[in-house]
């Protein structure tokens, strides 16, 4: 099927232009009848609660579900819960601020350039006057807060997630078989990396691994380039009280000839430019790569290791611990501490009591004991006591309390554990945490700063960077060119992202 | 129909009524065949018509929360932008190369290949045929490409083969030699089958006598496809061309899309791929409108030229 772009287009336009008209008319009758009816009810009447959030995999049903019924009693309100499939939930998102209709709460992917525009016009409730009265908001470390601070304003409860980030994960089993020691500095990362590429770590007699699961999008590059702090889609301190790109980094040329070399010695697959993430994921996986660079400790889950083993019985491996750059710096990039973040309306604003309600529940969810309720649901339904250990339910697995939360527990000690991790899994995962935040983590320094020519430009001139890195590691072009192809992306708008950023940068130093 | 609108005259002949009230007359003596009209009327001006008004955007800085009607003014700002990529040259001419490709290989080959079809005298032989080369047609974009992912990569199917073979690998999807090439060989393959459909109809309209007549004349087979087969078929083919050169700019999003790779976005990257990226992707609708705005003015341009073309040569052409 061929769709020419401007059909869909206008297609997408025309229905939410309806839909927006749809809603602008019918939400003049319900405001004012909801208001109405508020205003005369007392303060510990049922509140309906509505929740937008993004949903992966298959979708819990949203009536008659146990899970649902267990919410509505431990928070006294009526829930009325909307999952929209990760793939569209952008979209659905600005289709649904554009219709003024917006859930009590809904949540945000990222704080991107849409979540400026609306919070600068007013759209979302400022939030940052009652968080002290909540016991687990007022725990959320004031870092997290202050990248969701807009003009002064918080409009939003984060989705908690850990602090550690992608962390190089290694094939031990290959390690031990070829007699190799776990590499310390970037010479011996690309000794093990040939080792794995030559020396046939398998066993199978054929020349066909590699070392790296390298990929045309470069997703393990917080991983392999840690210690370098370079060539990644992010904007770190240069050292000079500014920011700059990845890409401009002062390794990053260094990063590229190594790549190149590693390349022309065949530690990579010859087409790698073909595979995207999931790929490289596959071929770690598979035992046709013997190190991978994206792994965080969520990448510890029962799917992928049940891949792996249903290749090789004996598939075993080991975060990396941060190796030493080439100027002595160790540590990998962190992760900003959350995923999302819930915003509610501004029109709820007129009814303090409910925005009250709101909060309690997204900080009991944050909170220990509303967090293990959400985790596993009610007793003997959604889990049971198997040895004196939980474990869910089919009941649970399908319609859990779980597949409602909106928000979660901080990551860290048991709560980084899924309901189907058994206990080696969960050894290497807390490996693989702890990793993660050795040496120096430093973080991403652009997560809530705005910048206009990047969120116009932002996706090509990103794209411009991989192709033309990918062309030196390919030998297309020799890696001297690095410096001239950073001179064309700022001219192609990347000194203007860069200005903008350091003036956004500053201005939130300045508080 | 001349003639029944010539019988109302008289009626015309009534003093001070203009031009109006003579249509409204043909209009009401044909209400049914309006009425029975007015669903697919409706139709089009509903999905095809109200739409196209969303075409102002491409003049504006579309906003979502402002809507198609408030959003800001900005003239041809979208229309410079476009020309001021350094790559849109470049672009421009992948998408030219690509479909002058489609045009001459994914093109003639349907014709050539619904000769050869309707050369087959056996007619459950045919239809066996038929099915055979329609089938591909079915199969999606994103079956193809993962099919071709899983042969031809570095340790696929392929080239596992030729090297127990002791040949030394091939590459395909990452060679930007021939990335054109197998992006029209994809298409011939899917659709080339599918394409012969309208040329057997057409070829089947043709008058056997001739046949007959050619055979007494002494006439081979290949003089008989010569001298009335092709000729048959001429003005099918010339429709279908005029029609195929309005799309000129469309050259395949969704095949393109899943094969591009960074080793070949220098040879494959085409204007819907780009469009994709730079209006989609980074929510810039006004940019992707006015992109696809051009496109079709440039498509409208092309369908004039031809069908002026196609006269001048003594065919009928499209309008």
């Amino acid at each position: 099927m061929k769709l020419p772009g401007k059909k869909v287009l206008s297609l997408i336009l025309a229905c939410s232009m309806a839909a927006s008209m749809l809603a602008a008319c019918g939400n003049g009758g319900k405001e004012s009848n909801a208001s109405g009816g508020q205003s005369t009810g007392d303060a510990g009447k049922k509140y309906s609660v509505s929740a937008m959030n993004i949903l992966y995999g298959a979708a819990p049903p949203t009536t008659n579900s146990t899970g649902i019924k267990a919410i509505e009693e431990r928070y006294g309100i009526e829930y009325k819960y909307i999952p929209v499939a990760a793939g569209d939930y952008t979209n659905k998102v600005g289709v649904t601020v554009a219709s003024g209709d917006m859930p009590d709460m809904m949540l945000m992917e990222d704080p991107n350039a849409n979540y400026f525009n609306w919070a600068g016009s007013g759209m979302f409730l400022p939030i940052e006057d009652y968080i002290k009265d909540y016991p687990n908001l007022s725990k959320i470390p004031q870092e997290i807060w202050d990248m969701l601070t807009y003009e002064g304003h918080i409009y939003g409860v984060p989705r908690l997630r850990g602090i550690p980030f992608h962390a190089m994960v290694i094939r031990q089993d290959w390690l031990d078989k070829l007699g190799l020691k776990m590499p310390t500095n970037y010479d011996e990362l690309y000794e093990v990396m040939k080792a794995f590429t030559l020396n046939d770590p398998d066993g199978n007699g054929k020349k066909d691994t590699y070392g790296f699961a390298l990929d045309g999008t470069f997703s393990g590059f917080n991983g392999l380039f840690g210690s370098y702090r370079a060539l990644r889609f992010g904007w770190f301190e240069d050292g000079q009280g500014g920011i700059t790109h990845g890409y401009l980094m002062p390794n990053a040329k260094d990063a590229v000839s190594y790549l190149a070399r590693a390349y022309k010695d065949g530690l990579f697959s010859p087409d790698y430019t073909i595979k995207k993430g999931t790929q490289a994921d596959e071929d770690f996986l598979t035992g046709k790569a013997g190190i991978i660079g994206n792994w965080a400790y969520t990448a510890f889950s029962k799917a992928r290791f049940d891949k792996a083993y249903s290749v090789n019985k004996d598939f075993r491996v080991t975060s990396v611990p941060p190796l030493t750059g080439p100027d002595g710096y160790k540590g990998y990039g962190k992760y900003h501490g959350f995923y999302g973040f819930f915003v509610m309306p501004a029109s709820l604003g007129k009814d303090e009591d409910k925005v009250k309600k709101l909060l309690s529940i997204l900080d009991d969810q944050i909170g220990d004991e509303g967090a293990e309720f959400m985790k596993w649901g009610v007793e003997n339904e959604h889990h049971k006591q198997e040895n004196g250990q939980n474990v869910l339910t089919d009941k649970g697995l399908t319609e859990g309390t779980g597949k409602y939360v909106l928000t979660n527990h901080a990551a860290e000690g048991e709560w980084i554990y899924n309901p189907d991790d058994w206990d080696e899994l969960k050894k290497m995962k807390d490996e693989n945490f702890k990793v993660a935040l050795e040496g120096e983590p430093y973080s991403d320094q652009s997560i809530g700063l705005f910048s206009p020519t990047y969120s116009e430009k932002g996706k090509e001139l990103d794209q411009f960077l991989t192709d033309q890195v990918n062309k030196i590691i390919l030998g297309e072009r020799p890696v001297e060119d690095y410096d001239k192809i950073i001179q064309e992306w700022k001219g192609r708008g990347g000194e203007q992202v860069i200005k903008e950023f350091n003036e956004a940068y500053q201005k939130r130093k300045q508080g | 129909m001349s003639a029944r609108a010539s019988s109302y005259t008289p009626d015309i002949q009534a003093r001070g009524n203009g031009i109006w009230s003579r249509i409204w007359k043909v209009f009401w003596n044909e209400r049914f065949l309006w009425l029975m009209a007015l669903p697919g009327l409706l139709f089009f001006v509903v999905y095809k018509y109200l739409p196209m008004l969303g075409v102002v955007i491409a003049f504006k800085d579309y906003n979502l929360m402002l809507g198609i009607w408030d959003s800001k003014w900005v003239g041809l700002k979208h229309f410079y932008r476009i020309f001021e990529n350094p790559d849109i040259g470049r672009i421009f001419l992948n998408t030219l190369i690509i479909s002058f490709y489609q045009i001459v290989f994914a093109f003639t080959i349907p014709i050539f290949l619904a000769i050869m079809i309707h050369e087959v005298s056996k007619r459950s032989f045919k239809r066996v045929l038929q099915t055979v080369f329609y089938m591909p047609h079915f199969l999606s974009w994103v079956v193809v490409a993962g099919i071709f992912y899983l042969m031809f990569q570095s340790d696929g199917a392929v080239n596992n083969m030729l090297l127990d073979m002791g040949l030394s690998k091939i590459d395909i999807l990452s060679n930007s030699d021939n990335f054109r090439f197998m992006l029209v060989l994809q298409v011939i393959w899917k659709e080339s089958g599918w394409g012969t459909i309208i040329y057997l109809a057409a070829l089947s309209s043709i008058d056997m006598e001739l046949y007959e007549a050619a055979k007494m004349d002494g006439a081979g087979r290949l003089r008989q496809i010569w001298n009335i087969t092709l000729p048959g078929i001429r003005s099918t083919i010339v429709v279908l061309f005029i029609l195929r050169l309005g799309s000129v700019l469309d050259v395949g999003f969704e095949q393109i899309f899943l094969m591009l790779n960074p080793s070949v976005r220098d040879v494959g990257e085409v204007i819907e791929t780009y469009v994709y990226q730079a209006g989609v992707v980074n929510g810039n609708f006004s940019f992707s409108t006015a992109v696809g705005l051009l496109k079709g003015l440039i498509g409208l341009i092309m369908i004039f030229g031809a069908n002026k073309l196609a006269k001048r040569m003594g065919e009928r052409g499209v309008f």
